[in-house]
Formats: structure tokens, C-alpha cells, sequence
């Protein structure tokens, strides 16, 4: 049988480009049509025409190769298709970023007018309110954004005037988080229902929408995705025993009322609602199942019955959209294009917003309190950061995916512990360990907390509910999660090292027994490895300290230490370098300046 | 049905017109033509004008505008000689006379061609938008 041969001309589909074409095209003339056409010079009727056709093919690839790198976006180049990829991974672009910091603030407040005039009049204590604003020397506004409180313990007292003989005011001083920006207030007008409506405000460059308020006083809420249905919603912890370990108490709201914003990265902020309209919100239940399914009308047979995915739209899964009528948008935006302030630059209170736990506080007392109110940044106010690049859109977008905002790893669940909002309690130290006895992989998040002087404590109890209720929204469905409290040991360090001949014994020793102040003045981690080794090599950094003879760690516990035992001995590892820390434990060292005791020779 | 070719074609003649013999378009039998006709495209090809190549072009067209002084006439005999090296180089360009005659620019241009060991030469009268003959 005769071999069929492909006769067809070898056509080059690497050649891709002007230039590769147009040499393809003549070789194949040449080689083809030797006969009917010679004339290849570049000054050839001939060859214009083989131009046009290379300048096709090469516009054509341009596009191909074009429209296959706008479709990954590893190698897009266009802003548009950036965006869009990303926020199909799930990447929210982040509204105009805003400065935070922390501010002292100052009031004087009158004395008792006894006698004595010792005391402080602590019924006149204000509360300077959440909202209030602050100014920048640069004009910049800044806006309180928790309550300051100043008849808490760890507010800072002093005299503030006396007539000589005794005090006649005392001044206060507390701290609170400010952050850039000015509150406005954007009046949209809802002309009918619509669904998936968006409304995009005229107002640009918005750091924060606020609140959202219908035209019959429905608050609508902010939520990632339209199918969120659920708020952590912070109310006031007003449990006196536990106000100082967690100021707000997490709760879960249902919000039928919700929108999503977006924020271009031309400075235009948008929302968008939902599907559903009020009616919807009545019949508050999911559909039946039965009345979900798509029926087949018209025929005598069933071939399948599939799940028809509007009867969900219908409901308030998507949430509800704004009636006809005004909506009231208030929002935060920065007041200057530099928000970011140097230390003691933030020194006006513009309009503050004062309260009283005790109500018969006269006039006079209130605004001679109102007007002292002064305010200072000790340490600067910074986190603004310029407008996403479209390569940070990029990364982040891959970030974003790779996490997809749900707990994983042990790594997710650390994460997470230490993102939740200040206002709920904070936690210093976690740790995240499966727990191998349990037959449902269960895992185990110890935790420990810092209380107002600085040291380690457990975590309280309402900081653990919250912590619960946090992790509880992200976490895996078949995760069993128990968070636990960290045992925490107090230690020691005591050493011996020689000195130079010629070096002052003492002095040398004042400096290694700083240095190591300076290295643990951090808190360690839980379950990690205490290397002595470390202690080692810190000592014998310092110039004039010929050697380190000896570094033992050492227990403390009594008054003001905890009273968990740990056997040194027992753990140490066996070349002596390291000691080992369970996974549960955490070790402190919480006196530094008494703890770490050192001989020089 | 065309007839059947007697003659090896070396180039489309331009203008485009149907023949018999050659197919759809004449076509240049004699490599002088030929190469006659590509030195006119050159020379009256203006910079910018073909595609993926915006050097190729003496564009002589465009000096019937300029100043009529010697350093225009320079010009074009620089823009004549350089184009023929780069694109044409069959083609020895022996003498470019440039005229200013009134409104007219009347270029004529001698060469030779090495390979064929022939001369000819090539007069263009450019005059507004009309480009003279041969």
C-alpha cells in the first residue's frame, strides 16, 4: 500500500512576529512560485504587499498573546483586568488609607474643696467620648475612636494648681486611640426598587463608609459579601469585674440589611445592595426545599430535578435593598493628603465630646473641664500608605486567595487569635497544638494575656468568649477548637563572666545585665525553646568581657510571680544549650531588673 | 484561460492591469524595468509611509517645499544616494541632477547596474500633488 505523504507546505507556527513572517512568506515565494515572482527587494511592489500581510499576522499574535496574558493575573498589564481578576479572588481593595496612633489627653479637674483639699474630685472625672476630633499642627483632623475614660485605675494623676497651702485641681492624664479623618454625610436618592442596585458616592477619596440609614431608619451594615449574613456587632461590656480585660462584648447580628463597598483605585467608592426587597424580610424563612426545585411542566416523565438557585434570590439571601426615598450615607475621609504626623504635632481638640457618669455636675465644673482638655501624640501617628499600585493589587489578590480568610493552618488560627479588634481583649501570646489525645483532631489554642503592669496573665474569661466567637466565624467546619489558658513560668537568669583586667568590674556587669534587660524585655513565645546559648553569645559580644564561665536559669515564684513549677534540671537539653518548653507553657521573665543577676570577675 | 507563460516574471507591473499572459496582472519580463520601477517606489515613498519600516523612502515629494538653495539639493542627493545603499542595492547611483524649475522640481537621476551592466536613468518632475512619469 502506498504511503500517503502529507504534502502540504511546512508552515512555521513559531513565527509569530513581523519579521519572522515576512521571511517565512518570501521563503515560500520562493521556494513555491520561483518562476512567477523574483523581485524581493525592499523597494518591490512585491514586497510591500508581504509587509501588509507580516503587519497582519503580527497584529494578529499581538492580540492573542495579548488577550492570554490579560486572562492570569501573573501577567496582566491593564489596571481594569487587574482589578476585576482580583476581586474574583477574592481581593477587596482597601478604601483610602488612613493614619492611626495613640494620644494622651489632659484635663484638669477640681479639687474636693475640703479641708484638706488632698483628694481629687473623681464624681467630676469626664468621659471624653468616642467621635471627637482632634487637629494636627498641618490641619489634618483626627477622630477618637474609643471612649477615654479618665476615672479608670490606670490613668496618671497629678497636682494640677494649689493656692500654696493645698492642691485646688489635679490634673488627669489617659490615652486613646485617634485615627485620620473627618466624619461627611452623602444624601442619595433612591428613585425605585432595583435589584443588585449600586450607588456609587460622589464623594471621593472616603477612608471608611460609616453608616448607612433608609428613609424609614433601617441601619444597614457593611459585609464582605452580599451571602453574609452575619456582623460581629461590639457592645458595651458593663460587667464591672471584667471592663478592663475586654471593653466590648462580641455578638453575632443577623443582617438582612447589608451592603458591600468597593473602592476603585481611581478614589470612587461604591455600594451595592442586595436582591431582596422589604417584603422579602417578612417572610423571614429559608424557602422549602420543595419549593426549590425547578419543576419540568409539559411533559409526562422526570429526567432530573434540579435545584432552582432564584427561588434563594427571592428571599433576603442577598439582602434587602434601600426603598424609594433619601439614603443617608455618612462616611470618614482624610482631610489632607498627608495624614501621617510627627510626634507632638497633634495638639488641638477641634470639637470634643464630653460625658459625665455623674449627671449633677454644675456648669461651671463642665466647662472649666471641657475647656482644659488638651491632647498630644507622644509617638507619631502614621499607616497611611499612598494608593495601591497595581502591582500591590497583584500580590495582595494571590495573598488573599492562597488564605481565602478561613482557618487552616496553625498558622491561620495564630493569626487570627491576634487580628481581633483590640476592643474585644487582647491577646499576647498563642499558640496553636493538635491535641493528640483526641480522636477528632481537636486543637488546642493557648493563650495568655498582659495585664496593666505589663506582665503576663491568663487570658480573662470574657476576652475567651470573644476570642470564641471570633475564631468561630472563620474556622473549618470539622475544626474542634478549645482555648485554653498557658501556663506561665517565671524565671530567671543568674550568670558569671570575666572580665578584662583593666575593665571595670562593675560597669561591665551593669552593661551585660542591660543588654540581656534589652533582648527579654519582649515577651518570649509560647512553647518555644529557651537557648541559653543565646545568653552565651550575648555576654561574650560585649568587648570587655573575656569569657562567659556560667548562665543558669533559675525559677522564680513567691509574691508576684507565678506559682507554677517547672523543673529546670529536668529540662535542659543534654548538651545544656537549650531548655525545653511545652507546648502549653510560656516562660517570663517578668522582673527583669531583679531577675537577671549576673557576677563579674 | 490564461495562456500559458513564455516568460520567467521577475515583478508585478505597476499600475495593476489584467493580462492574458501573465494571469491575473502584467508582470515585468526585463529586470531593468523591474528594477526601474522599484527605484521609483523608493524615491517617492515618503518616510513614515510603509508599514513596520518608517526609514524606508527618500520621499522627494516633499522637497518640492523646501527652500531652493544648495543645501536643499544636498539634501536630496544625500536622500537619494543613502536610500538606494540601504534599500536598492543593485542599483549604483552615478549622478542625481536637482532642478527648481518654477513650481517643478525636476530630479533626474543616473545609475547603473552592476549585475546587468546596464545604465539607465530616472527623471521624476514633481509638481504639487503630481508626481511626473518616467
Amino acid at each position: 500500500m502506498p504511503q500517503i505523504t502529507d504534502k502540504r507546505p511546512p508552515i512555521k507556527l513559531t513565527s509569530r512576529d513581523f519579521s519572522t513572517i515576512k521571511n517565512d512568506l518570501i521563503n515560500y515565494a520562493k521556494i513555491y512560485y520561483p518562476d512567477s515572482y523574483k523581485d524581493f527587494n525592499e523597494a518591490s511592489f512585491g514586497s510591500l504587499l508581504f509587509d501588509m500581510v507580516a503587519y497582519v499576522g503580527d497584529m494578529l499574535s499581538f492580540y492573542v498573546d495579548y488577550q492570554a496574558n490579560e486572562s492570569f493575573i501573573d501577567s496582566a498589564i491593564e489596571e481594569d483586568n487587574i482589578v476585576n481578576m482580583a476581586k474574583q479572588m477574592g481581593f477587596k481593595i482597601p478604601g483610602s488609607s488612613s493614619s492611626s496612633g495613640v494620644c494622651a489627653f489632659y484635663v484638669e479637674v477640681p479639687a474636693q474643696n475640703d479641708f484638706a483639699g488632698s483628694k481629687p474630685t473623681t464624681d467630676n472625672l469626664p468621659i471624653l467620648k468616642q467621635g471627637s476630633v482632634m487637629a494636627s499642627d498641618s490641619g489634618a483632623n483626627f477622630i477618637l475612636i474609643e471612649d477615654v475614660d479618665f476615672s479608670k485605675e490606670d490613668v496618671q494623676v497629678t497636682v494640677g494648681d494649689s493656692d500654696g497651702q493645698k492642691p485646688t485641681s489635679y490634673a488627669y492624664k489617659a490615652y486613646g486611640s485617634v485615627v485620620s479623618g473627618q466624619y461627611g454625610t452623602e444624601i442619595v436618592t433612591i428613585t425605585k426598587y432595583e435589584k443588585f442596585k449600586e450607588i456609587e458616592l460622589e464623594t471621593e477619596d472616603i477612608t471608611e463608609v460609616m453608616k448607612v440609614v433608609d428613609i424609614n431608619g433601617n441601619e444597614y451594615y457593611e459585609v464582605k459579601y452580599l451571602s453574609q449574613n452575619i456582623v460581629f456587632e461590639a457592645i458595651k461590656n458593663l460587667t464591672q469585674d471584667s471592663t478592663e480585660d475586654a471593653a466590648y462584648i462580641m455578638r453575632p447580628r443577623f443582617v438582612p440589611r447589608r451592603y458591600v463597598v468597593e473602592h476603585a483605585i481611581d478614589g470612587t467608592t461604591t455600594l451595592q445592595f442586595g436582591f431582596g426587597s422589604e417584603d422579602a424580610l417578612e417572610n423571614n424563612e429559608f424557602p422549602d426545599p420543595s419549593a426549590a426545585i425547578l419543576k419540568l411542566h409539559g411533559k409526562n416523565y422526570f429526567s432530573d430535578d434540579t435545584f432552582d438557585p432564584n427561588i434563594l434570590l427571592e428571599t433576603d439571601k442577598f439582602g434587602i435593598v434601600p426603598p424609594p426615598g433619601n439614603l443617608i450615607v455618612s462616611y470618614r475621609k482624610n482631610t489632607a493628603d498627608n495624614v501621617n504626623v510627627a510626634a507632638n504635632s497633634i495638639t488641638a481638640v477641634a470639637n470634643p465630646i464630653v460625658a459625665y457618669k455623674n449627671s449633677d455636675i454644675p456648669p461651671s465644673v463642665r466647662s472649666s473641664v471641657r475647656s482644659s482638655l488638651e491632647v498630644n501624640n507622644e509617638s507619631p501617628v502614621t499607616g497611611q500608605v499612598g494608593l495601591l499600585s497595581t502591582e500591590e493589587v497583584r500580590t495582595r489578590a494571590l495573598d488573599a486567595y492562597a488564605t481565602q480568610d478561613r482557618a487552616v493552618t496553625a498558622n491561620d488560627y495564630v493569626s487570627l487569635t491576634y487580628r481581633m479588634p483590640a476592643k474585644f481583649g487582647a491577646i499576647k501570646r498563642a499558640n496553636v497544638v493538635q491535641d493528640k489525645d483526641s480522636f477528632k483532631r481537636n486543637l488546642n489554642i493557648y493563650v495568655a494575656s498582659e495585664n496593666v503592669l505589663g506582665y503576663l496573665t491568663s487570658t480573662p474569661e470574657m476576652v475567651k468568649q470573644n476570642l470564641k466567637r471570633w475564631l468561630n466565624h472563620y474556622r473549618m467546619i470539622n475544626d474542634t477548637v478549645d482555648i485554653l489558658d498557658a501556663q506561665i513560668i517565671t524565671m530567671g537568669i543568674e550568670f558569671s563572666i570575666i572580665v578584662q583586667v583593666n575593665a571595670d568590674t562593675t560597669v561591665v556587669l551593669n552593661k551585660a545585665i542591660k543588654k540581656l534587660m534589652d533582648n527579654y524585655s519582649d515577651k518570649l513565645m509560647i512553647g518555644r525553646p529557651f537557648f541559653i546559648s543565646d545568653i552565651f553569645k550575648m555576654l561574650n559580644d560585649i568587648p570587655e568581657v573575656v569569657d562567659t564561665k556560667d548562665v543558669k536559669m533559675v525559677t522564680r515564684s513567691g509574691a508576684g510571680y507565678s506559682n507554677v513549677s517547672y523543673n529546670v534540671d529536668a529540662n535542659l537539653s543534654s548538651d545544656g544549650r537549650f531548655l525545653y518548653v511545652p507546648e502549653d507553657t510560656v516562660l517570663e521573665i517578668r522582673f527583669p531588673n531583679r531577675d537577671i543577676v549576673g557576677v563579674a570577675v | 484561460m490564461a495562456k500559458t507563460r513564455n516568460y520567467k516574471s521577475i515583478g508585478v507591473k505597476l499600475p495593476l492591469a489584467y493580462s492574458e499572459e501573465f494571469g491575473p496582472y502584467s508582470m515585468f519580463t526585463d529586470p531593468l524595468k523591474a528594477l526601474k520601477q522599484d527605484f521609483k517606489n523608493l524615491m517617492l515613498t515618503n518616510p513614515g509611509e510603509r508599514v513596520m519600516n518608517s526609514d524606508f523612502g527618500a520621499g522627494l515629494g516633499h522637497f518640492l517645499f523646501e527652500n531652493k538653495t544648495n543645501e536643499t539639493i544636498d539634501n536630496i542627493n544625500a536622500a537619494v544616494y543613502g536610500q538606494t545603499a540601504k534599500y536598492l542595492p543593485p542599483i549604483q547611483v552615478l549622478n542625481v541632477d536637482a532642478v527648481f524649475v518654477g513650481n517643478l522640481l525636476r530630479i533626474q537621476i543616473k545609475y547603473f547596474i552592476p549585475d546587468l551592466g546596464l545604465a539607465d536613468t530616472l527623471d521624476l518632475n514633481i509638481k504639487d500633488n503630481n508626481i511626473g512619469t518616467i
